[in-house]
């Protein structure tokens, strides 16, 4: 219940137009969205473009945000759903686009790269680029955005059985991905 | 070791750090954003619908009249604002201070779907000498039993039904946050802190208490509201009620704490404080572990998940 109440605190001083509340919800949970992301997206630049959109769009939500709940999972539900859309909008213009660099993580920093992956992240997001999109959604946001499957559900408009069978599949399909590499 | 946990130590090591120069390009584009939206906001405010029904001269007529009338005939009590009840209320915090440690019961309702709750309850324990103890019950079942030792500077979480635990280090500041967390003293400083109305007298627990009820936006929301029932002969409280809206699945749903049963000045056992973990209960990795320092200050402080789903 204290990070809930913290985050309120930082809410309520967001919605009357505090700057340092903003940027102490930027500097808390930056890097948790750019990990989602990475891993949902692996390309990077992708990545990042997606987490900085959620940050814009909430920075400029403060008068109509009505948010009484866990800001992290907020946040992470708001980069699912901005991946989700902007699949949606490549596939219906046919562009290259996120799933294009899919399995391949590009090794190269680029100067102006936001986002430095370790290694562990770049073996774990090249994995998940082997999955079928729904499954690792599930499989990310279950992991890394402590999501119940209930959220991830409601998230993915599916029903919980289904979310568990994706889980399921996700996790046999990242075991026999990464048994090789986890066994060392 | 279960390719699971396998997966899941991988995962929690995994991370991303940021570049300095970066984060300040974006973070300024954020704040830029920001500060456009808001003065966007400011300009396009519409008078509320108060100060337009007040710009009326036959309004604002009215309205001093109605003062006058509950001044004049006492409606001020029947509306409830101030207290004029048995309770010193300013005693209530500075008696519950002197108390070093408490013990209480807490339930947690939180809202599912239409017709389904999930139902929280939980046995707690405060000292300050050692820190908070909380026993958390589902379906009838220890399911959860949660430390916060900032005199140690260390936290443990056990997952009984998984026979699983965490142990957590604590910062300095986090362990300097001392017995705000779990600590119904906290609430009660909230609830004490501002205005409030008063909810006259009722039987709670067989013990006759006056009650107030209040909102703190800041804390709790704009939907949310906290009550709090005080036993009219020794004002200590009896009861703490909170309530507010909560994401959950996506939507907001409605959450509510109840604590209660209050013990105050309780002797504890040293070793209710002295986690036991029985020998065929596996640890956990941290999930803070493969976090950024940036993202490790704030304490990952919700339990591990405790949905349905999970807790069978």
């Amino acid at each position: 219940m204290y990070s809930m109440m913290e985050d309120r605190i930082l809410l309520w001083k967001f919605k009357r137009g505090s700057r340092e509340a903003l940027q102490r919800v930027y500097e808390k949970y930056k890097n948790d969205l750019l990990k989602l992301a990475v891993s949902l997206v692996t390309d990077v630049s992708a990545a990042e473009d997606v987490v900085q959109d959620v940050f814009v769009a909430f920075a400029q939500s403060a008068a109509r945000i009505r948010l009484a709940g866990d800001l992290r999972k907020y946040l992470m539900a708001c980069v699912a759903n901005r991946i989700r859309n902007r699949r949606r909008d490549q596939l219906r213009h046919e562009m290259p686009g996120l799933d294009e660099a899919e399995g391949v993580i590009c090794s190269a920093r680029r100067p102006e790269q936001w986002a430095i992956l370790n290694e562990e992240l770049r073996r774990l997001s090249e994995a998940m680029a082997q999955m079928p999109y729904d499954q690792r959604e599930v499989v990310s946001l279950y992991m890394q955005g402590d999501m119940t499957f209930r959220q991830i559900a409601a998230i993915q408009n599916a029903s919980i059985n289904t979310v568990q069978g994706r889980y399921r599949y996700g996790m046999n399909k990242l075991r026999s991905l990464l048994n090789g590499e986890l066994e060392e | 070791m279960r390719p699971a946990d396998d997966i899941e130590r991988l995962n929690n090591k995994a991370a991303v750090n940021t570049n300095p120069k970066m984060d300040e390009a974006v973070l300024n584009a954020v704040l830029a954003a920001h500060e456009k939206a808001t003065g966007e906001v400011s300009a396009a405010t519409r008078p509320s619908a108060r100060s337009i029904i007040m710009i009326s001269p036959i309004a604002k007529a009215i309205a001093a009249a109605a003062v006058v009338l509950i001044a004049v005939l006492g409606l001020s009590e029947f509306l409830g604002s101030g207290s004029k009840s048995g309770v010193a209320w300013a005693e209530v915090l500075a008696k519950t201070e002197q108390t070093p440690s408490v013990m209480f019961d807490m339930t947690a309702e939180i809202d599912q779907s239409q017709d389904k709750k999930l139902v929280m309850p939980s046995k707690n324990y405060v000292a300050d000498d050692y820190g908070t103890r909380s026993d958390m019950f589902l379906d009838g079942k220890l399911s959860l039993i949660r430390y916060r030792l900032p005199a140690k500077k260390e936290a443990w979480q056990i997952r009984v039904d998984q026979k699983k635990y965490w142990r957590f280090d604590l910062s300095d500041e986090e362990a300097a946050r001392g017995r705000d967390r779990d600590d119904p003293r906290t609430w009660l400083k909230m609830i004490l802190s501002g205005d409030y109305t008063t909810l006259g007298r009722d039987t709670i627990n067989g013990i006759v208490a006056e009650g107030i009820e209040c909102k703190r936006p800041e804390m709790v929301g704009e939907d949310g509201i906290m009550r709090l029932w005080v036993d009219v002969q020794t004002d200590l409280p009896v009861r703490i009620e909170v309530e507010m809206l909560g994401m959950e699945g996506g939507q907001m749903k409605q959450q509510k704490f109840v604590m209660e049963n209050f013990r105050w000045d309780f002797e504890f056992e040293p070793s209710l404080f002295e986690p036991n973990i029985p020998g065929d209960y596996t640890q956990g990795e941290d999930p803070r572990a493969g976090r950024s320092a940036q993202g490790s200050a704030g304490v990952k402080q919700t339990p591990p998940r405790t949905s349905p789903e999970q807790a069978r």
